[in-house]
């Protein structure tokens, strides 16, 4: 029942325990997907057990083995799940699920072969050669072709130095500040007036965009400071300008 | 005054075309730089007789296009002047080996294909590599991008053409190169759940 890592296999071979099974995970997962074992006689407490053992251990192990293993006995747990959890047979529904997951199995198994055997060939740069040019070995041949994608990063890999100098210099845009209502606080602490005034009088004085800022700014701050009670704030109708004092320590 | 050229033989001009070019040769690029279209390939049969026990050949890489190679034999002598091809990760075979066979192919469809998402840099290093190449939008909901395989990916790996991918016509036989059917990334029935 215990999953443990087998001592004597050099890569680590990861067998699993089971009533019905006893050997690697490999062969389990690829004699269940070929429906040669039955997988109801698997228990799905123990394999998530060693499941969670395993995810426990992923770090000390070498990770790339665990992260297989871990995809193996996902596969395992899910195939076991529906097994045990068959969907409703639904009306106009043609293709079985279960023959989804096994098209899908038989589809992921076909790929895994064939980009195995991509390499396994005459790779160029690798196993033979061609004229200098071809391949990796430089540039791909002597006229200009490319893509969007070479068109895109033919940008990054820019060494002129004239062109970088263009580069670093910034454009002429000028900053985006805005000011903060923590500064509108201290501001219109400090001249908040006892009797009633406009508090667009006390608003710091500046252009464009950095006006209507402050305006803004200190607005808000005034509601604040009427809120916390060291202010009163005013306005008589929607088109009368905003007043506002000090308020009156009784 | 005589054209240089005509002081050579056929055989000597295209040899001397496929030896010096960087990309494989048919008889259309011959043709345009001889003015006239020699039998490629009864000379390219005859530089083979030629070259045999030496360390370089010429070979067919694609239907109609030669290219010279050195002997594989020796390849071991010429890996010290190559730069070190990167080596790939199992994802980035297997992904590309996704694109070859069901190309064009959406980004979604490799994932649910393979079964697992697609980590970020997997498709960048293939497209950097030069194996892949953006294909045109799909026309589809959200005009998706496709991925298509590049002529590099096929002289790379030594396939002649796309029909001569290994076990294609098996896969294509036993109707596996379909990426709309199976399980999405997220491990659920790709076409939802009822309910």
């Amino acid at each position: 029942m215990a999953f443990r890592e087998d001592g004597d296999a050099d890569d680590g071979v990861f067998i699993l325990k089971f009533e019905s099974w006893e050997g690697p995970i490999e062969a389990l997962l690829d004699l269940a997907k070929t429906q040669k074992v039955d997988l109801a006689r698997i228990d799905i407490l123990d394999l998530v057990a060693q499941f969670d053992a395993v995810i426990g251990r992923a770090l000390a192990l070498r990770i790339e083995l665990a992260a297989d293993w871990l995809v193996m006995a996902a596969w395992l747990a899910y195939l076991k799940s529906r097994l045990l959890l068959r969907r409703p047979k639904e009306k106009g529904r043609e293709v079985e699920d279960d023959d989804v997951l096994a098209f899908h199995l038989k589809r992921l198994n076909a790929v895994r072969t064939v980009a195995e055997k991509l390499p396994a060939g005459l790779v160029l740069g690798r196993d033979w050669f061609g004229p200098s040019g071809s391949g990796e070995q430089a540039v791909r041949g002597n006229s200009l072709t490319g893509d969007f994608h070479a068109f895109l990063s033919s940008y990054p890999v820019r060494k002129d130095p004239a062109a970088e100098n263009d580069a670093s210099r910034s454009p002429d845009l000028k900053p985006f500040d805005l000011s903060s209502v923590d500064a509108a606080l201290g501001w219109l602490a400090a001249r908040m007036p006892p009797e009633w005034v406009e508090l667009l009088s006390l608003v710091p004085h500046a252009e464009g965009i950095r006006l209507r800022s402050n305006i803004a700014s200190n607005f808000i701050a005034s509601l604040e400071m009427a809120r916390d009670g060291v202010a009163e704030i005013d306005q008589a109708d929607g088109g009368s300008p905003v007043m506002v004092r000090k308020r009156s320590r009784t | 005054m005589t054209d240089p050229l005509s002081a050579l033989s056929d055989k000597t001009l295209v040899e001397t075309l496929i030896l010096s070019s960087s990309v494989p040769v048919g008889e259309a690029d011959i043709a345009a730089r001889l003015g006239y279209a020699p039998d490629l390939r009864r000379l390219v049969d005859e530089l083979n007789g030629e070259y045999g026990g030496r360390g370089l050949c010429v070979v067919e890489v694609t239907p109609g296009r030669w290219a010279a190679r050195t002997r594989p034999e020796y390849s071991d002598l010429c890996r010290e002047f190559a730069r070190r091809p990167g080596r790939m990760s199992r994802a980035g075979y297997e992904t590309l080996a996704v694109i070859a066979y069901f190309q064009p192919v959406t980004r979604a469809e490799i994932e649910r294909v393979r079964g697992v998402s697609l980590s970020s840099g997997t498709l960048e290093v293939l497209i950097y590599s030069g194996f892949v190449r953006l294909g045109p939008r799909r026309a589809s909901p959200g005009n998706p991008m496709t991925f298509m395989t590049t002529d590099h990916f096929l002289h790379h790996f030594n396939i002649r053409s796309l029909d001569d991918l290994p076990d294609r016509t098996q896969l294509s036989e036993e109707g596996l190169l379909s990426a709309e059917r199976g399980i999405s990334a997220a491990g659920f029935p790709d076409r939802g759940d009822p309910g």
